[in-house]
């Protein structure tokens, strides 16, 4: 994967957190100008199977970024929108399930000299700012004929383990592109979207970084989130499931490891939600839920799929160095409504 | 028949929604505080660049209640704003403007464009600022624009996210149709003088009345067929099970058949839903939200009771006028360039209802509409399925 791209030249009003006069919007508008013009050609659309999302060019030779949940198991093939309308194919490569990062290859030779392709340059997802301006790119409903990759603006509001935050707004058909610092540099790929306008999740870049050598040579890992959301093969046509509707908790979770175990910590509780209400904290590790050990966010959500809404169960959470028992009362999952 | 495809992002739950059956009833989550879009500060940078604009934009009231902003054309008061949000049910709708100054004025509809979703409001009033128009196609991508509110504050701002475009009304998203429509089975695009049939869905209704690929609709039950969002309206308009008579050109040759309408195969109604739950994840959007001529995308949060003013660039000129809070992460405006044509037109309010069809749901309402009366009528639904071109071929 290609370093950390130098930093351009940048007007310091754009590094304020936020402008003070028309003059700072002007050198923002300027910037974000300059991005557009830098990344556009390597912004694509994808479709891959039954299924439609973005992705970024990254190398000349085609290497693609974008969601594990897009690029799925390695080796399909892929249909690649270009900025231009051009399609083009490719195949999935490896992917890391547990950070929803994902690969993909073009099979074909670029438009450019030696048929290279157009890149778009990598920044870092370390050393983020609070509060730095940021855009994001994509093609939120599927790749449409006519429009160019629609434009987002926002800043970074927090950065996790496994996520950037941002009120660049995402919607289907986004997962995949890129989030781009000011320096036109991918910090981060799209993956996720909360109740908010200031909850769009994306997948830090050095996840990439970090599994490159795996993701390129094919290998699949880490549990596919997101996976619990659908339904299981039980699910008939039309959706008449024997299976139970599978309930609602109101966290995030991530997998983290300690001492070489794998472990399940709560990184946000939603308010409102029945994990707020029962007394889930940010940081709790969550040990047990209904007699069950849970030690990875798959467990927790096999476990949430097989529990109907309405249900009252034990979750034991280890809270710094105690252990808490709390009483939880499920909610019916959204988005299985017909 | 084109497969179905998903558009991928993953929903992290829905905080807000837990426990309650329906979105509608329960409560939002709150967003956060560090958000540009709702932080005071970025508003005040703005302050500078709406000032102009600021003061041609008004709050339009139906029965009492904030239907719309409206944006100030002539100092002798005349006001544009988005028709769909005004158009009434009622006979009595009582339309009231607000100015920036205070004064609240009863407002008369002197013209509607329907395929704008625009309507002329006067108010008798003299000495008002009207808006300097500039054409859109001086922002270009990553522009940042400013919505002045009525009270002449930067209302929200964002980003130009696709410079000004032509649409097509299948690259416009997705609405659910009215739940016990009638049902056509055709996919369809722009024709000569109609709807051209693109597809036929096996086994539907167009199929069995005999309609083939590349035939152009002209008339449907009476209703001129001028284009195909007209088509899918006036099919919508009718029931499953009844006949309709439809006029259609196949080689250059008038033809005629009847059809009796279908239902609305539910292949993908969890897809459609969770498509359209995502567009609703943080506001609600505009009823009508696409079959406009030519939009600039932008990535302004907006409620659909705050178009119809104005949208400024960094130079504080009127690009455009917000038109539809389409979807998340996508707002409309109509740019400059399409409306200047038709103000006078829509002043006199001859010129809007001579130029468009008999019957589709806003005309029925234009027929009506002189310098004396209100808008009567407002779909009961919203009025167009733009089907997402990769996701649902029939109509």
């Amino acid at each position: 994967m290609p370093s950390v791209a130098q930093p351009t030249a940048m007007n310091p009003a754009v590094l304020k957190p936020l402008p003070d006069s028309v003059d700072d919007l002007k050198a923002l508008q300027k910037q974000v100008r300059d991005v557009v013009a830098k990344v556009t050609p390597a912004v694509v659309g994808l479709q891959i199977g039954g299924g439609q999302g973005s992705g970024v060019i990254i190398t000349d030779d085609g290497f693609v970024l974008t969601a594990a949940h897009v690029s799925g198991t390695p080796g399909r093939n892929v249909t690649v929108f270009l900025s231009d309308g051009r399609r083009v194919s490719g195949k999935t490569m490896g992917a890391n399930n547990d950070m929803d990062a994902g690969l993909i290859q073009i099979s074909e030779s670029g438009p450019l000299p030696d048929g290279k392709w157009p890149t778009a340059a990598l920044g870092s997802s370390s050393g983020l700012r609070i509060g730095q301006w940021c855009v994001a790119m994509g093609h939120p409903g599927g790749f449409r004929n006519g429009r160019t990759a629609p434009l987002r603006l926002g800043r970074v509001l927090e950065t996790r383990v496994n996520a950037i935050r941002t009120d660049c707004t995402l919607v289907g058909g986004d997962s995949g592109g890129p989030l781009f610092d000011l320096h036109g540099r991918v910090i981060g790929i799209h993956s996720r979207i909360g109740g908010t306008f200031s909850d769009n999740l994306h997948v830090p870049v050095d996840a990439f970084r970090n599994g490159w050598m795996r993701m390129v040579s094919g290998e699949q890992w880490g549990e596919a989130f997101w996976q619990g959301r659908r339904r299981g093969p039980g699910g008939g046509p039309g959706g008449q499931s024997p299976r139970p509707a599978g309930s609602y908790l109101g966290v995030e979770v991530a997998r983290i490891e300690d001492a070489g175990k794998a472990q399940c910590r709560v990184d946000q509780v939603y308010s409102g939600s029945p994990a707020r209400r029962a007394g889930l904290q940010q940081g709790d590790v969550i040990e047990k839920f209904d007699g069950g050990t849970i030690q990875t966010p798959g467990n927790l959500q096999a476990m949430l799929e097989l529990r109907e809404p309405g249900t009252t169960v034990d979750v034991v959470v280890r809270r710094g160095e105690q252990r808490v028992t709390l009483k939880v009362k499920l909610a019916r999952r959204i988005g299985d409504d017909e | 028949m084109r497969h179905s495809i998903r558009t991928l992002l993953v929903l992290i739950v829905a905080a807000f929604l837990a426990g309650g059956a329906l979105a509608q009833t329960t409560r939002r989550a709150r967003e956060d505080p560090n958000s540009f879009r709702i932080n005071p500060k970025m508003a005040a940078a703005f302050s500078k660049v709406v000032t102009a604009a600021g003061k041609s934009v008004v709050r339009v009231l139906v029965d009492d209640h904030d239907a719309a902003l409206g944006t100030i054309v002539s100092a002798d008061g005349f006001i544009l704003t988005k028709h769909s949000e005004i158009a009434h049910d009622g006979e009595d709708a009582d339309i009231q403007v607000r100015l920036a100054d205070g004064r609240t004025l009863p407002a008369e509809v002197t013209g509607i464009e329907p395929k704008l979703d625009i309507a002329m409001l006067k108010v008798k009033a003299q000495g008002l600022s009207p808006v300097e128009w500039r054409d859109s196609k001086s922002a270009l991508v990553g522009d940042l624009l400013a919505t002045p509110g009525a009270d002449g504050k930067a209302l929200a701002v964002g980003v130009v996210s696709v410079a000004t475009r032509k649409t097509r009304a299948v690259d416009l998203p997705p609405v659910n149709p009215p739940a016990n429509a009638g049902f056509l089975g055709v996919s369809l695009e722009e024709g000569e003088g109609g709807a051209r049939i693109v597809q036929v869905v096996a086994g539907g209704a167009a199929e069995k009345a005999g309609l083939e690929e590349g035939d152009i609709v002209t008339a449907i039950a009476g209703t001129p067929i001028i284009d195909a969002e007209t088509m899918v309206n006036t099919i919508q308009r009718h029931k499953p099970g009844e006949v309709v008579s439809i006029h259609f050109k196949r080689d250059g040759k008038e033809m005629q058949v009847e059809a009796t309408l279908g239902k609305r195969t539910p292949e993908n109604p969890r897809q459609r839903d969770r498509r359209d739950f995502q567009n609703r994840l943080g506001g609600d959007l505009s009823d009508r939200r696409g079959g406009f001529p030519a939009v600039l995308q932008h990535d302004t949060v907006l409620k659909p009771t705050d178009c119809g003013g104005p949208v400024v660039d960094l130079d504080g000129k009127v690009i455009g006028l917000n038109i539809a809070r389409a979807g998340r992460v996508e707002s409309y405006a109509l740019p400059a360039e399409e409306i200047s044509p038709v103000i006078e037109k829509l002043k006199s309010g001859s010129g809007a209802v001579a130029m468009t069809p008999v019957s589709t749901p806003a005309t029925k309402a234009s027929a009506r509409v002189g310098p004396a009366t209100k808008p009567t009528t407002k779909p009961a639904k919203p009025p167009v399925d733009r089907s997402d071109p990769f996701s649902d071929p029939g109509r």
